[in-house]
């Protein structure tokens, strides 16, 4: 819902802006609109006062100056000067002849501020007189206004009342015309997250966007066939390595240990044995880097001793595994009931695991190996160092692309899988590890966990 | 029983190669009672005719699960069972979880791990868990011999008796002899309680117990500190097994 509520607030801030910006163009035209008709009346006015002006008295006869006659000509169709009984006592030429007679005070009042045989008139008052001036006809619309003080006084709150209304019904209706798209893209979106979990996916397949809930469960469906067949594959494979290399081993293991055999077969012998414990450990990872890797394990984090945890995981290793040329000095730490986190046991072993034998692998010759733990706040920091053959520069910069995430097709390199699967576990549990050479050689593994 | 060697072992897989390896190793280890089964029946059949003391199971057998066979020996004789389990995955389902299996193995597995986890597993079952057994073992240590029927130790000159603490704290790292044992577990052992607060105690503890059995007890020889991690107690298995 989350994903769909933000579409639709996006929806619905897009159409309130809208909304407001047709509002204020409609309001911004209405202005211009009336500004402008208001401004083209107010000259005719205008011009009929100059008009005026331009009437004189010359003799007993008025005339027009040639100025007036022009602009009479330029705006109006024609012009005429009433006396107060009405009669015409100065026209234009252009006065149409059926207009050309006296006017009883009655029509006066009619015309003077309406039509006059279709032609709009504008008046002014000349001396006692009347300047009546016709405009071209359908030029102006005249319309008479006769509205109650009521209209006029609400008219105002009116119009603010309309344009709430409208803004209103412009949100109302992208409110439901988001959620209505956004109830249809809801599971899409979804579905397209959850892709992402490789689990098969069921989305109804109605409605508008049928065709695409359609094409997403067929992907959905392959990647989780696809990711169940490599993890069946893996597991499968890795399963049925473990008895041959068992006999491989153990084969190995008798002739090295047979007094009869030669130094030169007993050393072929052990390695055969040491490159089985590699693809022993191999097999190990692949098994582990599958379970990480596919969403269906949750790791269930409770709070650990790691000091306790390592130091039995080194105590097991060190009955049962690792050969007497290693040495293991675990510096145990005071108040080591203190040293808990919260982490999944199965996988801070293997973490463990792997760095070790990341140790004992590079230093085939031997080694001691340093494992020492402080505490700081919460935050626990254990350091495993060896004193053999450290690191290159191609192994450091592998590790880095490896914290990095940068290159993730390492599976063929000398570090690759082991120190990938620590990386996993280190990130699982929101931890953090760093690397170096230690200045006498070997290496250094800081660890935060 | 006082020999190790001559528990009876059942070892149950359906690779026929596997259990000739593992009998290979046991025999060349100087096990001698050895038996051999390759399906759940067979496997039966043979804990009705000889009741073996321990068993080594594979986890997946043509005839049913190596669970379920474990489930029904357990059943009719209270033996320690080992597995040995082809997937990493196993530990919860096996000890985790309480199937109460005593042990497992993952393959591939190194011989020397097959018969130090085989040995420990004997010894934990039937020489600390004395309290029914009548016999308790008699062992030599570089400069005496101990007899833990009788708590006693003799040294070249004279004879010293364990208090009961040491005598636990003996026990049970004879019990692994050879080995690590950590202090958290002699702790839990020894007092049945949270290994944290003891371990002052069990270092007072080990320092008095060497004046017993040890001829300079700031350098020993047979009850070796690992620093940091426990303790490991070297018999002289030759003299005394």
């Amino acid at each position: 819902m989350k994903k769909s509520s933000k579409v639709i607030k996006k929806y619905i801030r897009y159409s309130v802006y809208i909304a407001l910006l047709l509002v204020l163009i409609n309001i911004a035209a209405a202005f211009i609109g009336i500004w402008k008709m208001q401004n083209e009346l107010l000259n005719l006015e205008k011009t009929a006062k100059n008009l005026a002006k331009e009437l004189s008295l010359s003799g007993v006869e008025w005339k027009m100056s040639q100025d007036g006659v022009k602009i009479l000509d330029e705006t109006f169709e024609w012009g005429m000067l009433l006396d107060e009984e009405g009669t015409i006592i100065w026209k234009s030429n252009s006065l149409p002849k059926e207009l050309d007679k006296s006017y009883s005070a009655s029509q006066v009042a009619a015309f003077s501020r309406w039509y006059l045989d279709e032609y709009p008139i504008t008046s002014w008052e000349k001396e006692d007189n009347l300047l009546v001036l016709g405009g071209k006809q359908n030029s102006i619309w005249k319309i008479q206004m006769n509205a109650s003080y009521f209209l006029q006084k609400y008219l105002v709150i009116w119009s603010v009342l309309i344009l709430a209304i409208n803004i209103f019904i412009a949100i109302l209706i992208a409110y439901l015309l988001a959620k209505r798209s956004a109830n249809n893209i809801e599971p899409i979106i979804e579905g397209i997250l959850s892709l992402e979990t490789k689990k098969e996916l069921k989305l109804n397949t109605k409605g508008s966007l049928e065709e695409v809930a359609k094409s997403l469960n067929n992907i959905s469906l392959a990647l989780s066939e696809n990711e169940a067949f490599r993890k069946n594959w893996i597991e499968g494979v890795s399963h049925d390595i473990r008895t041959p290399l068992s006999i491989v081993l153990a084969r190995a293991d008798a002739i090295e240990h047979t007094k009869e055999t030669s130094e030169d077969i007993q050393l072929q012998a052990a390695s055969i044995k040491y490159q089985s414990l590699k693809i022993k450990e191999l097999v190990r990872n692949l098994n582990m880097e599958s379970a990480l890797t596919s969403n269906e394990n949750v790791y269930e984090l409770k709070e650990v001793n790691v000091v306790r945890l390592f130091k039995e995981e080194t105590i097991n290793l060190l009955n049962y595994s690792v050969s007497d040329q290693y040495h293991i000095n675990f510096l145990l730490p005071s108040k080591a009931a203190e040293y808990v986190i919260l982490g999944n046991k199965e996988l801070l072993i293997r973490m463990f695991d792997n760095i070790l034998n990341n140790a004992i692998y590079h230093n085939p010759q031997g080694c001691e190996i340093k494992i020492s733990f402080e505490k700081n706040g919460d935050k626990i920091l254990i350091t495993i160092s060896d004193n053999g053959v450290g690191m290159s520069q191609k192994e450091f910069k592998l590790l880095q692309s490896e914290k990095e995430r940068t290159n993730r097709n390492l599976l063929g390199e000398k570090h690759g899988l082991g120190m990938h699967i620590v990386q996993q576990i280190v990130d699982i549990h929101k931890g953090r590890i760093f690397y170096e050479n230690e200045e006498k050689g070997g290496l250094c593994v800081h660890l935060f966990l | 029983m006082s020999q190790i060697y001559e528990y009876k072992i059942l070892l149950v897989d359906d690779e026929k190669e596997i259990v000739e390896i593992e009998e290979n190793i046991l025999r060349k280890e100087g096990f001698s009672k050895v038996y051999k089964a390759h399906t759940c029946e067979e496997a039966w059949k043979v804990m009705q005719s000889v009741k073996a003391d321990v068993a080594i199971l594979d986890v997946m057998l043509p005839d049913g699960d190596g669970y379920l066979l474990f489930q029904k020996i357990k059943w009719i004789a209270d033996i320690p069972i080992l597995f040995l389990t082809a997937k990493d995955q196993d530990y919860e389902k096996l000890i985790g979880l309480g199937m109460g299996a005593d042990d497992y193995i993952t393959k591939p597995f190194m011989p020397q791990e097959l018969v130090l986890r085989i040995k420990s597993i004997l010894r934990r079952t039937y020489t600390t868990n004395s309290k029914e057994s009548e016999w308790k073992p008699i062992f030599n240590l570089s400069n005496c011999e101990v007899n833990l029927n009788t708590g006693i130790v003799y040294n070249e000159d004279k004879q010293d008796v364990l208090t009961a603490k040491e005598y636990e704290i003996l026990e049970t790292l004879y019990a692994n002899r050879g080995r690590i044992v950590s202090s958290d577990l002699i702790c839990e052992k020894v007092w049945h309680d949270n290994p944290y607060g003891y371990e002052n105690t069990l270092m007072v503890t080990i320092r008095r117990l060497r004046t017993k059995i040890e001829k300079d007890p700031s350098s020993p020889k047979s009850l070796i500190t690992v620093k940091g991690l426990g303790y490991k107690l070297l018999v002289d298995e030759d003299k005394r097994e």
